[in-house]
């Protein structure tokens, strides 16, 4: 008998050491060769990417509020911390972009991987194209609004300091990939990089039809058109804007839509819009990281801290027939010349709404402003009054420095609490001005705040990383 | 089914195998005063058969027939040995002594004596933890077990406490110790997300015998992967065979007080520094006294937030136990209720459990333990742990602002604030306390079947099973009667389901045998696999047409739904062999092979061993005739143990699910490979000394120690420009040395004439250094600043060092680099500041007896360590936001000349771009502070009734007794808890309103039938 027992323990231990019992697999978790083995595996990384563009940090909150805080647009109404600082400039309290590299490494990794694919049929071949075509738009879009933060646009340098950030094209797969790191690119390396990606998009993509939520040809066209403002190419934005203003589905909305274009998905007038559904939204995202929390009071739990500065609204007082009179409303309880802005009303319940990124007006106002300071005083003329005529204003014969003021005036109105106040005045070297109750002097263009803190995390990861100056 | 077809393997191959011959042996232990001792060892001599009294002091033993003698122990009495003759009732009356080398420690997978053991071990009886109101018997060792830091993560009733065995020798890999529970390794997930919950909570303390704690690689290398945490080996109590039933019953009832709590300022000073805030910012006087009143208007409202929402609460505990046996069978049964209420307003935690312990002996040869244990725990209104959240009690009863009050003239909720303001997110915090329902239900059952076969004497073969089940169920209701949850989402009920399985089972045979006599081996041959299943779901409905409603059904949108799994798998064989000659030289060696799925393929199994030696220098004849010297031994040790304790698929590369977009899900790479991901390590040597002196008046231990944790797993920054969601990537980063020297000493300092008194304690000091990073680096970065330094502990705080406010103009200064004040520091100025991981901690006990009189205290103490009072960033910001602030504020910078520590008020705390708190960089040592402190932890007066006076009444055993916790603690923490905040900044990060310890006082009395 005790051989027996000596023979079932054996047996036990046996059972138990085949090594086959620690072999798990995690069930929320796809390898990278699973992703890769079709084109619907890209598509979705792509969405991953279309996904990132309203992150809170990014155009889902920050990027809409910030530049009009650091710069004149916004007063406070309320405070919750948020925004406190960036209002009096605070050393260190500016745009953060850094976590957009996500997004270009999901785009880098569909660049390297998705001509591997053989065997597709016809269909998957017209995808391929579309997604590589939407990823180049994509790249080009994170890329321009690093540059915006990060460095000084081309010819506009301070004390000729013309670094951005790090150029990354390939995907990171592996830890040694990571720890490969880049130094920061010049200015004008990163532009050839944005406009060869727009230019490969343009050359990828077919047509509208997917449009705004997706994008099509005429958007990479408006955003082209954007980056050639940035570069202070007028001509050339002009022509890209014009471009874009003719292939485009979307249409200017006029003085009887364009208060109730804000509550329409999608609005009528955008060229790219950020589609955000309820489940991107933990439960408390809506009342800290939506838009309209922090400048709306449509649910008594937002935080309802921004309205507009009267030096913002004296300039669209100047013509009292403006229908964008309409968006602006006079409230009881907030400071004597504000009004709350109700561009942003989370008309989708939750604090929820899509964002334009890039709309009609926007692509106007470039193709005015293209053709002003390229000295076409009479396109600028037809585009501007394009517009003026769409919000209730008289058409404009000015010329010369009066239209091209004429056409700031109307882009910061017109685009008021849509991400691009601070950005304008940036690129064209001017002075930021701060509101009379911020209590803070203006910012010099020269002061070393106009730009961006590179992240001590990064400089402490990447030797070959350099601060920007002053910080 | 495999599990199904190893029981029954092991049931078949037991049941057919022949009886062995034994016989029974009973009888009482007693003292010389004729006291029955409960809990005495008898023990086989030669053998590891043994038993404990129960109740009644009686035991039963089946002792193999080539036994003949028995050996009897009892802490604090002279061990006795009897020759067993025809008789088999065998009563032992003890001799008084402080002797602990006779008893039975339970070590890995076995018994040894005390006086063989050549690991180092600490033993703590269940009389020392009886009868504490603590929820969990991890709070009731603190400071009673030397090298073994416990200290608590939170205050809250079954709040979790971090327990490190010799050190912190792991940052990304966990640093916990394996708990096994009478065999079964418990886990750690399926907790309740509602508050901080305890993992060890599905045990009542008072269920247990004793509680051993495993230090050094020779004791727990038999665990090899899981050992260089430590080990703590818990046993519940047993019947004894034989025994007439004894039923005892406990009964505690008691408050719980808050502590120490910050003192904030009334309306007019809050109305007077918001005002100079808004001014210095340029905003105007009216604006600010229309929020906030006239400073000097004396009839501004005024309400009271911290009176309201903290609160002296209940507890009360109801145990009961029946134990005994037949010749065959003894049991052990107890059913426990304990209600613990928070000192914070709602919070409250019940749990009822029950359990039943079975010893059968089926065959002579063949016997049957069962543990099983079920305990339903149920947290009520458990606000979160802490931290800066709004809908959380413990900073908005500080910062809610005084002049708003909580209820209106008809005692309806205000909206809060009433100044219209925004602040707190317009929470009504007592409101949200009283309304929000924050429920925690949790079920757990621990059980373990063994069988133990003896074939041949000598021999014995042990199966074991053991399973960790919980089942959690949290439901968050957030009504609409809260206006911020009526808005947003018109009322929230949240369910979430966690299931955690967790089962491991084990087999070893034990043959133990001698060669002439002098040379005894012992040795153990064994397997073990272990497998972790858990499981969370969660569904969250919107739409409540009610306050009322409760369940998710009520909900008429169906909002998201969750569900996440993840599953781990380890298996080992081991052996050891112990060797001792003539009692007097002792060797000892343990080899474990062990395997986790947790590892890359290539790296999955590591091989674990350790060895020992002990010297009794007490039975050298060259000691013998040194009256003084009772005992006396040395051991030396020396072993390499591992760590898996990493996340479940941490070595693989994985894309999974991120967002939607346009209704289609999006994929990206949440995490990179690492190929070469490899164990931890610990190395570990120990010297040691065990004595008793002076008739045994004075013994203990001392220990000293050297650890060495190799092959480090750290969870590393990787650039974020790489690229990857999860910018981190695990990797052996290098090498920790911890090295201390323990002291645990007992001495007996008066006992003549019925009066007794006691002095004990541990001590304990520690040394952590990161001695070694991989790849030539000298340190290792975290969000910019450093995080592991060469040469540096591996916990430290980066700040600023503070220089105070300027007297000229009231802005505040900090040190740069080269040592000059400055208001704007650069990253390049933040410096190294000691951190929160103690020098030195442990615990005195002191007990005076006088006949049934008992008068005990036991003091904690932890010290040398640092920590930054997060929560100092709202209330001492100088009025910079709408928060309350503390009373000291007011002595803010008015005047050039002023000489303050509180900066010049303004909004938001901006001075030209100059955040005055953080400076933009991690803080400065303002708000850093020294977190040492001692702690009168336990104090309790009892008195147990004479036996002769109880007789009529048939009770056996009558004491009543008052205690009280943490009732006086000496600290210069500048905060409320020094315990917690350290906990919280040493091992997980700053955080800040931490749930504090409360003050408990309670009466109670025992009695046993």
């Amino acid at each position: 008998m005790n051989s027996y027992n000596k023979l079932y323990f054996l047996l036990l231990l046996g059972l138990f050491s085949c090594t086959k019992a620690l072999d798990v697999a995690d069930p929320e978790s796809l390898s990278p060769e699973q992703v890769f083995a079709e084109v619907g595996g890209f598509e979705s990384i792509l969405f991953s990417a279309y996904n990132r563009v309203h992150n809170f940090e990014w155009m889902g909150q920050n990027g809409i509020i910030a530049p009009d805080v650091l710069a004149d647009n916004l007063d406070f109404n309320n405070r919750t911390f948020n925004y406190e600082s960036e209002y009096v400039n605070a050393v260190r309290a500016h745009m953060g972009r850094w976590e957009l590299y996500v997004g270009i490494n999901d785009l880098n990794l569909i660049f390297s991987k998705i001509d591997d694919l053989t065997d597709v049929t016809a269909a998957e071949e017209d995808l391929r194209q579309q997604i590589k075509g939407e990823a180049f738009f994509l790249r080009a879009l994170y890329y321009h609004d690093l540059a915006k933060v990060y460095g000084y646009e081309p010819g506009k340098e301070v004390n000729d300091f013309n670094l951005t950030v790090p150029i990354r094209t390939t995907p990171t797969e592996e830890v040694s990939d990571a720890l490969v790191t880049n130094p920061r690119a010049t200015n004008t390396e990163l532009y050839e990089l944005i406009e060869s990606d727009l230019n490969q998009a343009i050359n990828l993509l077919s047509d509208n039809v997917i449009a705004p939520l997706r994008v099509g040809k005429a958007t990479v066209h408006a955003l082209m058109a954007r980056v050639q403002l940035y570069k202070s190419n007028f001509a050339e934005a002009a022509r890209q804007a014009d471009q874009a203003l003719t292939q485009t589905t979307a249409e200017l909305t006029t003085v009887e839509n364009f208060e109730a274009s804000w509550e329409m998905t999608p609005h009528p007038e955008s060229l790219f819009e950020a589609e955000i559904r309820a489940t991107d939204w933990s439960t408390v995202d809506g009342a800290n990281r939506s838009i309209c929390t922090m400048t709306n009071n449509t649910s008594s739990s937002s935080q309802y801290i921004l309205v507009g500065s009267p030096e913002l609204l004296a300039v669209l007082d100047r013509e009292p027939n403006d229908i964008r009179h309409s968006i602006w409303t006079v409230e009881e309880d907030i400071p004597n010349g504000t009004r709350k802005c109700n561009k942003w009303r989370g008309e989708q319940g939750d604090f929820r709404e899509n964002i334009p990124i890039i709309r009609y007006a926007e692509v106007l106002l470039i193709a005015a402003e293209g053709y002003v300071r390229s000295g076409d005083d009479t396109n600028a003329q037809t585009r501007i009054n394009e517009l003026r005529m769409a919000r209730g204003l008289v058409p404009t014969a000015l010329t010369g420095t009066a239209l091209i003021d004429l056409i700031m005036q109307e882009r910061r109105i017109e685009l008021a609490l849509e991400g691009h106040r601070w950005f304008d005045l940036k690129r064209l070297g001017k002075d930021i001005p701060k509101t009379n109750a911020s209590n803070v002097p203006n910012l010099s263009y020269t002061d070393f705040r106009i730009l961006s803190d590179i992240p001590q995390s990064e400089l402490s990861l990447n030797e070959l990383l350099t601060q920007n100056p002053g910080y | 089914m495999r599990e199904l077809a190893l029981l029954g393997i092991l049931c078949l191959c037991f049941n057919i195998l022949p009886a062995h011959a034994q016989r029974m042996i009973s009888g009482t232990i007693s003292d010389e005063q004729g006291e029955l001792l409960i809990g005495a060892t008898v023990l086989a001599k030669g053998t590891s058969i043994g038993t404990t009294t129960d109740i009644n002091g009686q035991y039963i033993l089946n002792v193999p027939i080539e036994v003949n003698i028995l050996q009897f122990s009892y802490l604090g009495f002279l061990p006795l040995a009897i020759e067993l003759g025809a008789e088999n009732v065998v009563d032992a009356v003890l001799k008084s002594s402080a002797l602990v080398f006779d008893e039975v420690i339970v070590t890995g997978y076995s018994t040894e004596l005390k006086r063989e053991i050549t690991a180092s071990i600490t033993s703590i009886k269940n009389r020392e933890i009886e009868g504490l109101s603590v929820q969990s018997f991890d709070r009731a060792i603190q400071g009673k077990a030397s090298g073994v830091q416990i200290s608590s993560e939170s205050g809250a009733p079954g709040g979790a406490a971090t327990i490190r065995i010799r050190g912190v020798g792991s940052i990304s890999a966990g640093s916990e110790p394996l708990i096994i529970i009478d065999g079964v390794q418990v886990g750690r997930q399926g907790q309740s997300g509602q508050g901080s919950a305890n993992p060890l909570n599905g045990i009542n303390p008072n269920d247990i015998a004793s509680i051993e704690i495993l230090k050094d690689a020779s004791s727990t290398s038999i665990y090899g992967a899981q050992g260089a945490n430590g080990i703590i080996l818990v046993t519940t109590k047993t019947g004894t065979k034989g025994d007439k039933a004894t039923f005892n019953v406990a009964y505690q009832e008691g408050i719980v007080q808050p502590m120490n709590l910050y003192k904030v300022m009334n309306s007019q000073q809050y109305a007077d520094i918001r005002q100079a805030a808004f001014v210095n910012s340029g905003q105007s006087i009216e604006a600010a006294q229309k929020l906030y009143g006239d400073p000097n208007d004396a009839s501004l409202p005024y309400y009271d937030w911290k009176e309201a929402i903290w609160r002296d609460a209940t507890l009360r505990t109801l145990d009961f136990s029946f134990s005994g046996g037949s010749d065959k069978v003894d049991y052990y049964t107890s059913f426990s209720y304990n209600l613990q209420e928070g000192q914070i307003l709602t919070n409250e935690w019940e749990r009822t459990t029950g359990r039943f312990n079975l010893n059968a002996d089926l065959l002579d040869n063949f016997s049957l333990n069962l543990r099983t244990s079920l305990a339903f725990i149920e947290q009520e209104g458990q606000p979160c742990d802490g931290g800066f959240w709004v809908n959380c009690p413990f900073a908005p009863s500080f910062w809610s602002i005084p002049s708003s009050p909580a209820f209106d003239e008809n005692g309806d909720y205000n909206a809060y604030p009433t100044n219209g303001e925004g602040h707190n997110f317009n929470f009504n915090e007592i409101q949200n306390a009283q309304e929000v329902t924050r429920l925690g239900q949790t079920l757990q059952n621990i059980s373990a079947l063994t069988l133990n076969y003896q074939p041949i004497p000598n021999l014995t073969a042990r199966a074991s099973m053991g399973i960790d089940y919980i089942n959690n169920k949290d439901k968050q209701v957030r009504p609409i009667s809260i206006p911020f949850f009526r808005d947003a989402w018109g009322g929230q009920i949240l369910n979430e389901d966690r299931i955690s399985v967790n089962w491991n089972t084990f087999g070893t045979l034990q043959y133990n045998f001698d060669i002439k006599e002098a040379n005894r081996f012992s040795t153990l041959l064994g397997f073990e696999y272990k497998q972790e299943d858990w499981t969370n779901f969660s569904a969250t409905g919107r739409g409540l047409a009610d306050p009322s409603f409760q369940n998710l059904n009520s909900a008429s949108t169906p909002f998201a739904i969750a569900g996440t799994s993840s599953t781990n798998r380890r298996q080992g064989v081991f052996s050891s062999v112990k060797y001792s000659f003539n009692e007097k030289y002792f060797a000892n060696a343990t080899v474990r092979y062990d395997g986790s799925s947790r590892f890359g393929r290539d790296n999955r199994w590591g091989l674990f061993y350790a060895g020992s030696l002990g010297w009794r220098l007490s039975a050298e004849p060259f000691l013998q005739n040194t009256t003084w010297i009772e005992e006396l031994k040395i051991r030396l040790s020396y072993g390499i143990t591992g760590n898996s304790e990493i996340a479940d698929f941490a070595s693989l590369p994985q894309f999974g699910t991120r967002g939607q977009y346009l209704g289609a899900p999006g994929l990206a790479p949440t995490k990179l490979a690492n190929n070469q991901l490899g164990w931890e390590e610990a190395e570990q040597f120990d010297i040691g000394i065990d004595f008793s002196f002076f008739e045994n008046r004075l013994y203990g231990s001392i220990d000293l120690w050297n650890k060495n944790n190799r092959n480090l797993l750290l969870a590393t920054q990787i650039p974020a420009a790489a690229g990857i969601e999860d910018a981190t990537f695990v990797e052996n980063v290098g090498q920790v040395n911890n090295k201390g020297i323990d002291f645990e000493l007992s001495t007996i300092l008066y006992n003549r004439g019925g009066f007794n008194w006691r002095i004990g304690g541990t001590l304990s000091f520690q040394k952590n250094e990161v001695v070694e990073l991989n790849g030539g680096r000298d340190t290792i970065f975290s969000d910019g600043f450093p995080q592991l330094i060469v040469g540096q502990p591996i916990h430290f705080f980066n700040l600023l060092p503070f220089a105070g406010v300027n007297p000229a103009n009231g802005r505040a200064t900090v040190y740069d680099r080269n040592g000059f004040p400055t208001y704007a520091p650069s990253a390049e100025d933040v410096q190294v500041f000691k951190g929160a991981i103690p020098d030195f901690f442990g615990g005195i006990r002191t007990e005076f007896s006088y006949k049934g009189l008992s008068l005990g205290a036991f003091f904690q103490f932890q010290g040398g360590h640092y920590v930054y009072n997060n929560d100092l960033e709202a209330l001492a910001e100088a009025g910079g936001s709408p928060n309350n602030q503390l009373v000291s504020q007011a002595n803010y910078w008015r005047n050039p000349g002023d000489l303050t520590n509180v900066h010049r008020p303004s909004q938001g705390n901006v001075v030209s771009g100059i955040d005055q708190i953080t400076f933009g960089l991690p803080g400065t040592t303002r708000f850093y502070s020294d977190a040492s402190y001692i702690r009168l932890k336990e104090i309790k007066l009892g008195y147990t009734f004479p036996k002769t006076s109880l007789s009529f009444m048939n009770v056996s055993n009558l004491t009543v007794f008052a205690q009280g916790l943490n009732m006086i603690t000496w600290t210069r923490f500048d905060g409320i808890d020094p315990e917690v905040v350290a906990t919280r900044h040493a091992y997980s990060e700053r955080f800040p309103f931490a749930f504090p310890l409360g003050r408990q006082f309670s009466f109670g009395l025992n009695m046993s039938f």
